[in-house]
């Protein structure tokens, strides 16, 4: 697992309080998860506060899994130290 | 018509519980403290406050909690406990034709401070979390309770200060007598700050001269008060009416069978004497009751110079010399929005073991004051009736008189 999907998932983890287990990179945001819109805003200010990556909430529309969250945070981090 | 008491919640500095608050202040123990970094705030001269510790708030589901402060993390738990005591259960509130009367004086201060230093440290509106809406709102206690409960019905927040929860039982009381409802869910929560703090020490009202004996530091009536200790806390009753509680074989806590407002339309900072004493005699009225019917009276007494002497002198107008009354704002500090809540509660349970808890540092009585029964230790006497006062900024007054179940214990 790449430092920013542990990054994720240790958000997860602490402030959404999620079980280690369930976050597998499968996991369904809306129907495993069930992080809804509030969710997407408040990760997006966390993400931004611990790796500096900006995450537009309104990118995780067409996401349905936990690993598609990671690929797009990964995907931001590396553009901006591109 | 009578009303009826079916269930009571509070969280509390003194305890988690009604029972471990009862039995604290019963003990005659003070939740004052000392607070540290109040201490280090340039100018602010009261550092003295009663504050809720080791709330555990995980019985909350996340996604119901992500919107609240602690103010309506304490609520639910009061709520919770209110429930079960009337034996009531979410379907029951679903299905039954129930009311839901929960305030607060503000929505959460901290969590505008968190998203205003944000904005003015960054100049951006980058950063902030999506639910700081949800807890800075005015009615942001009835929303959440509301969603803990997945409430269906009609929600009130009504918003009144010191007189917040007191104002949620009248208007409970008054809804129940209209036929809108059959039960009433009423009460209030607030949450410590240094911004309250700040208020009424800048208003002269926060008591300054007893920050190294902070457990003196509120002292109703007596002749060394110096204002206001803030505090924090929650509370709530089932209110019910005699069929709907006949009907589903709950217990009754006590009556509630007399209430008044009234607005006092003078000085912006509190009410006169002469305003207090007419909601009183409304409140008697209303009863039915005489003043020799009322045999204690639950001041709201914050143990300030001006409201603690218009209080006892508006008491007096009525009741005469000997009136037994206490405060309890000696123990728990002012709450704000639940105190009334909460000493209606602490009233009925003094009313059902006819054991009348005293005011806390009481220790000379102040010489202004006019002639009353003021307890200074636990009296036991016999008594059907207690009235409940509170008085809030802007002359917002309530009386409450209260019942003891048929058969007290």
């Amino acid at each position: 697992m790449s430092p920013i999907a542990e990054k994720i998932n240790t958000i997860l983890i602490e402030e959404f309080e999620f079980s280690p287990d369930v976050l597998t990179e499968d996991a369904s945001i809306r129907d495993t998860l069930e992080l809804d819109s509030l969710d997407a805003v408040d990760l997006t200010v966390l993400l931004e506060e611990q790796t500096g990556a900006k995450v537009d909430p309104r990118s995780f529309i067409d996401l349905r899994t936990l690993g598609d969250i990671h690929r797009l945070v990964e995907g931001i981090v590396a553009g901006k130290g591109a | 018509m009578s009303i009826h008491f079916t269930g009571a919640g509070i969280v509390s500095p003194l305890g988690h519980s009604v029972q471990a608050t009862m039995d604290a202040l019963e003990a005659g123990r003070s939740s004052l403290e000392r607070v540290e970094e109040w201490a280090a705030v340039d100018g602010l001269s009261s550092h003295v406050a009663a504050r809720v510790k080791d709330f555990d708030n995980r019985f909350i589901p996340r996604k119901v909690r992500r919107t609240m402060s602690k103010m309506s993390e304490m609520l639910c738990k009061a709520t919770a406990e209110a429930l079960s005591q009337a034996n009531l259960s979410l379907e029951d509130v679903e299905h039954r034709r129930v009311m839901l009367l929960v305030g607060s004086t503000t929505g959460s201060t901290e969590t505008f401070e968190v998203s205003f230093k944000k904005f003015h440290e960054s100049g951006s509106s980058r950063g902030q979390f999506s639910t700081t809406m949800f807890k800075t709102m005015n009615h942001s206690v009835a929303l959440n309770v509301a969603s803990y409960l997945q409430f269906k019905g009609t929600v009130i927040s009504p918003s009144s200060a010191c007189s917040t929860g007191a104002q949620a039982i009248l208007l409970g009381a008054q809804f129940i007598e209209s036929g809108l409802c059959d039960i009433a869910l009423c009460g209030g929560a607030d949450e410590v700050h240094v911004g309250t703090a700040i208020a009424f020490d800048t208003a002269q009202a926060a008591s300054s001269g007893f920050n190294a004996d902070p457990q003196k530091a509120s002292r109703p009536f007596d002749a060394q008060r110096d204002g206001v200790v803030v505090a924090e806390g929650a509370s709530l009753v089932v209110l019910e009416s005699a069929d709907s509680m006949r009907a589903r074989s709950a217990q009754s806590l006590g009556e509630i069978c007399g209430w008044a407002q009234s607005c006092d339309g003078g000085h912006v900072a509190h009410s006169g004497a002469d305003s207090m004493a007419q909601t009183m005699r409304d409140a008697l009225a209303k009863a039915g009751l005489v003043p020799d019917d009322v045999g204690y009276v639950n001041a709201h007494a914050t143990a300030t110079r001006l409201g603690d002497l218009y209080e006892s002198q508006a008491v007096h107008t009525i009741f005469g010399d000997h009136k037994p009354i206490s405060s309890l704002k000696g123990h728990l500090g002012h709450s704000f929005a639940p105190c009334g809540t909460m000493e209606a509660i602490a009233s009925l349970h003094m009313l059902r073991t006819q054991r009348f808890l005293p005011t806390l540092n009481l220790e000379e009585i102040d010489p202004e004051l006019p002639a009353l029964g003021y307890l200074r230790e636990v009296s036991s006497f016999e008594t059907e009736h207690a009235m409940s006062n509170n008085f809030a900024m802007g002359g917002m007054n309530v009386s409450l008189i209260l019942r003891a179940p048929d058969k007290p214990r």
